[in-house]
């Protein structure tokens, strides 16, 4: 496996479409998917790109601020603030290619998980801010093996996957789904289907 | 409690009765069969409502056919249900013919030999993904060796599902705890012990029942779906018989237990509630008694 490094190619193309209309494409999938080594990935072929989902720091930040686990009625609240920060994400970007690490729609993914049903703002803004193309990851580890010991953890996680998904399907994407492998192949994979050059091969696909 | 899900003798012919109009779902196109499964149910915005059902149906059908296990007739698969290289709208005669040109096969070879086992293949497919979502806390977390280290991912979604996690194993723990207090008691009475030994174990018993009812009352309130909110009891109650108590007794030795770090703590937390005290002992020697009694009538009648 070659490690991602900048690609002439690819780097030209990048900058080809930074003074054209923004394109915004999202890379998702539940915990395990593999997300943060593609993001890593994109991030290194010099391609722009969300580093961290504000997911994390604002979950800290609740947390912290409670002192105790997050309660059904304190998710709404922290949904709203990741959507927030998601919204500011997106209409920060003005021109050229971007990725994006998770998008609005995972927000009905986190409501769904906990049962609570969609805000009114996550609809609008599902509407209002739509993305070009959704990359969903599917996740790494596969329990079809019936040997396999599931863990409630691991079961979880599959749900979350799942909830990810049907999130964007109730928000009007056709998402892209990219299998199970190295990050390398799999960002050679996303490249193909956007028409870049293939950062990990070097030629240009389509 | 878990459910039994769908055969897939049941499922057949909802799937092909669904191909009939194919994608996107609606309500009329769905039998109740597809909208109940456990996977739509779980992703439906709002699951008592049959077009946010289909909606979900529509979702989980799309995202399956998307991720076909099966190489040489995914595309087919498509096709057959109304996605590219088909479209929405058309009849199951035109989506027939693209699915049979996408597999290189004679139509009527396509729709004898092939279609058939595609709807199987799909059926199979929806039914695995709503065993994926069985959820049951009513079921202790099976465990098993670590082969290795698990690290959680840093992703607020990991975070909140390992902290589930967390809460179910000490739910389940304290559940074992009061379960294994309360057969101790029906033993030593079974044994005609000491009577003191018997109260001091039916303390014990009501320290573990009530710290099994605060872990109840917590995870119900942070992870439990909506559906299991009203279930603390229904959990506790796993643990096995104990004395019947009014609710603001239950509250009150669930108050004690979730403020004592040990059994002294709950005890002296508790001094001076003789009433409680009596209600919760007391009711081991009476159902002992009446036991006795009724199984005593039992042996005249036989």
């Amino acid at each position: 496996m070659t490690s991602p490094t900048t690609d002439p190619a690819l780097t030209a193309a990048i900058d080809a479409a930074a003074s054209a209309d923004p394109r915004r494409y999202v890379v998702t999938g539940g915990p395990s998917s593999g997300k943060d080594d593609l993001i890593a990935a994109i991030r290194t072929a010099g391609v722009p790109c969300m580093e961290d989902e504000p997911g994390r720091e604002i979950y800290r930040k609740h947390r912290e601020r409670l002192g105790r686990h997050l309660r059904r009625e304190d998710r709404h609240a922290y949904s709203l603030e990741v959507l927030e920060a998601f919204i500011a994400e997106y209409t920060g970007h003005k021109h050229g290619i971007r990725f994006y690490n998770r998008g609005i729609p995972d927000g009905y993914g986190w409501d769904a998980f906990f049962g609570l049903g969609p805000t009114p703002q996550l609809e609008h803004a599902s509407r209002v801010y739509r993305y070009d193309v959704i990359f969903v990851l599917d996740p790494l580890d596969t329990f079809e093996d019936p040997d396999d010991i599931v863990w409630a953890k691991d079961r979880e996680i599959r749900r979350v996957h799942e909830l990810i998904v049907q999130g964007y399907y109730d928000a009007g994407y056709e998402p892209v789904f990219v299998a199970p492998d190295s990050a390398q192949a799999r960002f050679d994979f996303i490249c193909a289907n956007l028409r870049l050059p293939k950062p990990g091969r070097g030629v240009r696909s389509g | 409690m878990p459910r039994k899900g769908p055969a897939l003798d049941e499922v057949v012919p909802a799937v092909r009765r669904l191909l009939r109009r194919g994608l996107p779902v609606i309500p009329s196109s769905a039998s109740t069969v597809l909208l109940d499964l456990r996977g739509v149910v779980a992703r439906a915005v709002d699951p008592a409502d049959v077009t946010s059902r289909a909606t979900a149906l529509d979702g989980t059908l799309r995202g399956l056919l998307a991720r076909f296990p099966d190489d040489r007739y995914a595309s087919a698969a498509r096709a057959l249900f109304g996605l590219p290289p088909a479209a929405p709208g058309q009849n199951l005669t035109v989506r027939r013919a693209a699915a049979a040109a996408e597999a290189g096969h004679e139509v009527h070879h396509f729709r004898k030999r092939v279609e058939p086992k595609l709807i199987e293949k799909v059926t199979w497919e929806l039914l695995a993904d709503a065993d994926r979502f069985t959820r049951s806390p009513l079921i202790a977390p099976r465990l098993a060796p670590a082969p290795a280290r698990q690290p959680v991912q840093p992703d607020p979604f990991a975070w909140e599902v390992t902290e589930h996690e967390e809460h179910l194993c000490r739910l389940w723990s304290a559940i074992y705890a009061a379960r294994a207090e309360l057969l101790t008691v029906e033993r030593l009475i079974s044994l005609h012990a000491d009577r003191t030994d018997i109260l001091r174990t039916a303390v014990t018993a009501a320290w573990r029942w009530a710290s099994a009812r605060a872990e109840a009352i917590s995870y119900t309130t942070g992870f439990a779906p909506p559906q299991l909110e009203a279930s603390v009891s229904e959990l506790v109650a796993v643990a096995g018989w104990a004395p019947p108590l009014t609710e603001a007794q239950a509250s009150r030795l669930t108050e004690a237990a979730a403020g004592a770090a040990d059994r002294e703590q709950f005890v002296a937390a508790l001094h001076g509630e003789t009433d409680l005290g009596n209600a919760w002992t007391g009711a081991f020697f009476t159902h002992s008694a009446s036991r006795a009694m009724t199984h005593e009538q039992n042996g005249q009648q036989s």
